[in-house]
């Protein structure tokens, strides 16, 4: 501990005493009390670990938040949102709906459909992207009093497929058993009995379905009125 | 012989980058000289740890702007020498007159009575009475024999850490050594 130099000029006995040291070396036992040495040591250590603190726990452990928070937090957030998909009911239940809910609804459908279709067509190759219009796999089973409409909705699949060959593999499968009669029944039926098949599916409501088969209508007869068809406004 | 990752500046520089394990060595190291130098210099125990627990916690405070101008001993003892000060300038006593540097109480301050030279053999006895010689010199003079005796400082370091000269420390010292020589018997 002692590394006292006196320096070259001073004789060693004039500012050291070798007795005297030994002599005061043997009062060295005083220490700080310990409770003094443990608020010392706290006190330092709380210096340095404060800021490490800060950059080791997340957010929500700076804010009082327990270390299960975020956890049960997105567990929760999970639940509500399947929860509340499953809640809500199909598609074809929007029908009963107020009108303007009804349209959101239809328009939230279709538009999921729309973009697959111009996707696949995009991805086919083809030039010209097919109208948009709902594809058979998102939308709900139909009833079997409703068969024979629910055709219809195979048409654009159909019509893809017959108009750009490289899409073909793509939906097959979509419609394959019913692929014959219904194109046999689209190619045989007239202007007027397309706008008949239009007007009934918005009279029953059923405005998805109703605008599909428009877009369809348009796609082949682009010459032919549609205004009879149209729903009422 | 304290390695270089031993050396006290080691220490300090890794407790200002956080090591708090650093810092606890460095007190183990110097809490008694550092304590008993303050103790002797009031002493009053419970101003002494006031005084003590007021110099750690400046330099855990001073930890992050530290930087190695003078060897650790000359830093610690200069912020315990200016605490020490302090407490002189707020107390009724004032600043002790044998700080000054050119003191005259110094070669005329008697010996006192029960400080002759006696034929002491008994080495505890000595220690008090050395004690007590120590506790009667002029606080300059005890800090300069304190600070070579439990800080280890050289001549120059005892100088930076009481803001002297080298010869005024000098001069401090040799009364201080003279006194204490003198009281003990005379052995010298």
């Amino acid at each position: 501990m002692n590394d006292f130099r006196p320096g070259e000029s001073e004789k060693p006995d004039e500012l050291h005493d070798e007795r005297l040291s030994e002599l005061y070396g043997a009062t060295r036992d005083v220490e700080p009390p310990v409770w003094l040495d443990q608020r010392i040591l706290a006190a330092a250590r709380a210096a340095v670990e404060k800021p490490r603190l800060k950059r080791t726990f997340p957010w929500y452990r700076r804010h009082g938040f327990p270390f299960w928070a975020a956890p049960v937090a997105l567990a929760a957030t999970v639940v509500l949102a399947v929860g509340l998909l499953r809640w809500l009911p199909p598609a074809s239940d929007l029908s009963g709906m107020p009108a303007p809910v009804e349209e959101k609804a239809s328009r939230s459908l279709a538009s999921p459909a729309a973009e697959l279709d111009a996707a696949q067509a995009k991805s086919a190759g083809t030039a010209a992207a097919p109208p948009a219009a709902p594809d058979p796999a998102a939308l709900p089973p139909a009833k079997p009093e409703e068969r024979p409409l629910m055709r219809s909705r195979t048409m654009p699949v159909e019509s893809l497929r017959s108009e750009s060959p490289q899409a073909a593999p793509m939906l097959k499968g979509a419609a394959d058993e019913e692929a014959a009669p219904v194109r046999e029944r689209l190619d045989d039926r007239s202007p007027a009995e397309w706008r008949a098949e239009i007007a009934e599916l918005y009279r029953q409501g059923r405005k998805a379905e109703a605008a599909a088969l428009q877009a369809e209508f348009r796609r082949r007869y682009p010459d032919e009125p549609l205004n009879d068809g149209e729903p009422p406004r | 012989m304290p390695t270089d990752d031993d050396a006290d500046e080691t220490l300090m520089l890794r407790y200002g980058a956080g090591d708090a394990d650093a810092f606890a060595r460095l007190y183990a190291r110097h809490k008694g000289p550092l304590y008993r130098y303050l103790l002797r210099q009031c002493d009053q125990p419970a101003v002494a740890e006031e005084l003590f627990q007021d110099v750690w916690l400046k330099l855990i405070a001073a930890r992050s702007g530290y930087t190695v101008r003078a060897k650790f001993t000359t830093w610690l003892y200069r912020l315990a020498h200016n605490r020490l000060i302090d407490h002189y300038r707020a107390s009724a006593r004032r600043v002790p007159a044998s700080y000054a540097e050119d003191c005259p109480e110094w070669a005329e301050v008697p010996i006192p009575v029960e400080a002759q030279p006696e034929n002491q053999e008994d080495r505890r006895r000595q220690t008090e009475r050395l004690l007590r010689l120590l506790a009667e010199l002029p606080e300059a003079q005890r800090e300069a024999f304190l600070l070579k005796e439990e800080g280890g400082l050289s001549l120059e370091a005892i100088a930076q850490a009481t803001g002297t000269g080298r010869e005024t420390v000098k001069s401090r010292l040799r009364y201080a050594l003279a006194r204490l020589r003198r009281g003990l018997g005379g052995a010298r």
